[in-house]
């Protein structure tokens, strides 16, 4: 007992590394890498249950085999392989909000346990490796299917000019929006109302966006989650949810690579920052707003979701609103006004 | 609050960034964040450069005598210490930066406090764990 609490963060990664490989004897391995932002991920997973779980959102940018990867993780679960990773190597009272890990996380090794879903997620920045561990992949809850190791590319990307941000964006080829606001604030609804016009969707909760030399927002998710009772507003999707079986008690889950492929977008230009807020009235409404504002909406709720790096996560937020115009978006009931104010106001930036 | 004291920003748990007429913080800890106005962002940078509440004051106050604005800078200085962002410096350094920029012309300074992420900041407490020390419970919606 002793030696295990005395482990050192790269001790533990490596010995939860050896797990794996061990779990990838007795399960046959899948390997796929997928395009993220710029830059290529392999994902090595022992088996096919966390595979079949985790890629559905990511099969819109897989990259080309054997092309060069820049971070590989290692996914495994106990129940389908019969491997469990070593005890914890900290006490009992180690596990801190948002899931961090005390002492194990010292700018080298990153480590949280996501409650709930009840993962394991380590990230060791010197060897470009992260790991995820789940005790039973069928424990894994629908909403980690949306945003898939969302953490780990956090961490992964620090010191990157990339972040990814809980933010909905929209968007023609030539330049979109980026649309911020909390659970609840109207994202999913904005983002889904622009599928019937000619914007394009590059996410409806978490996108990656890149600060420099130019605001660019990378589409990470094929995903949209819908709170059930907004699918009456959106009778095309109700048959398409993934989970149409329990909207009781989750929001619909859509994939929309396996029904709207071709309005996924792989990203865009960032011409404007929206803070949408749900009014109520019919029309949709466009007001100039300030900076912080995009930044109040944007900044402090990307970081209650991704522990860790979080100043500089905060920087590159700031760095990204400084940038764009913001607006707020008065997103009314009647959907097919919310695409078309967005697109008057691509054409009036283009314009400029 | 002592009127010559020296403060720094509490922890490194506060984060914070300044905009043309904001500065918003965070409090990683507790969840709460917070909205600067443009006179409170110049307070919070002079702390940060090393200027005592007085120092700060005089320096905002410079060539408008006024006992209440100085009473302001004070309180609002109280009310920064009292959410836990700003903290007694234990080592300050020999002299204050003069680099801080003016700032708008003098208004109240203020600050606006939002709770509403503060649920995404909460210890979920740990019901059970399993035989190798793996907390583990049933999973819930998000």
């Amino acid at each position: 007992l002793t030696g295990l609490l005395a482990q050192a963060p790269p001790e533990f990664f490596s010995a939860v590394r050896e797990r794996f490989e061990q779990a990838a004897v007795r399960v046959a391995p899948i390997e796929r890498r997928f395009q993220i932002g710029d830059r290529v991920v392999l994902l090595r997973f022992a088996g096919n249950a966390l595979h079949d779980l985790l890629t559905p959102a990511l099969e819109h940018l897989v990259a080309p085999a054997g092309s060069k990867p820049e971070l590989t993780v290692f996914l495994f679960d106990t129940a389908a392989t019969g491997v469990a990773p070593p005890p914890p190597a900290w006490a009992s009272d180690a596990f801190r909000p948002r899931g961090e890990v005390d002492g194990f996380n010292d700018g080298r090794i990153y480590t949280a346990y996501q409650q709930g879903s009840d993962v394991l997620l380590m990230f060791d920045r010197e060897r470009r490796e992260a790991l995820y561990w789940s005790s039973d992949h069928r424990r894994i809850p629908y909403w980690e299917r949306s945003f898939p190791l969302r953490t780990i590319f956090h961490w992964w990307l620090e010191d990157q000019p990339l972040q990814p941000v809980h933010a909905a964006a929209v968007g023609l080829p030539e330049g979109g929006v980026l649309i911020a606001g909390l659970s609840g604030s109207g994202k999913s609804t904005t983002a889904l109302a622009c599928l019937d016009s000619e914007l394009l969707f590059a996410g409806d909760d978490y996108v990656l966006v890149r600060t420099s030399p130019a605001p660019h927002v990378y589409g990470l998710y094929g995903t949209a989650k819908l709170e059930p009772a907004n699918l009456a507003r959106f009778p095309g999707l109700r048959a398409a949810a993934a989970n149409g079986d329990r909207l009781d008690r989750e929001k619909a889950l859509l994939f929309l690579n396996s029904f709207a492929p071709e309005k996924l977008s792989g990203g865009f230009p960032i011409r404007a920052l929206l803070v949408p807020r749900v009014t109520g009235r019919p029309d949709t409404r466009l007001r100039r707003a300030t900076a912080a504002e995009g930044f109040r909406a944007l900044a402090p709720t990307t970081l209650g979701h991704l522990p860790g790096a979080e100043g500089a996560a905060f920087a590159k937020m700031a760095a990204l609103v400084r940038q764009v115009p913001v607006h707020a978006l008065e997103a009314g009931t009647d959907l097919a006004q919310i695409p078309r104010t967005i697109l008057d106001l691509l054409r009036r930036q283009e314009n400029r | 609050l002592s009127g010559s004291g020296r403060y720094r920003v509490a922890s490194a748990k506060i984060v914070w960034q300044c905009f043309e007429d904001e500065l918003v913080a965070i409090n990683l800890e507790s969840g709460k964040y917070y909205s600067v106005n443009s006179t409170g962002s110049t307070i919070w940078r002079l702390m940060e450069a090393g200027w005592s509440p007085e120092a700060a004051a005089a320096r905002l106050l410079d060539g408008v005598p006024s006992e209440e604005g100085g009473q302001q800078v004070l309180a609002f200085w109280a009310r920064l210490i009292e959410e836990g962002l700003v903290s007694p410096d234990p080592a300050p350094s020999a002299e204050c930066r003069e680099d801080v920029p003016a700032g708008s012309p003098w208004t109240p300074p203020s600050i606006a406090v939002f709770s509403d992420m503060q649920d995404l900041f909460l210890l979920d407490p740990i019901h059970d764990v399993d035989e190798a020390g793996w907390p583990s419970r049933p999973a819930e919606g998000n």
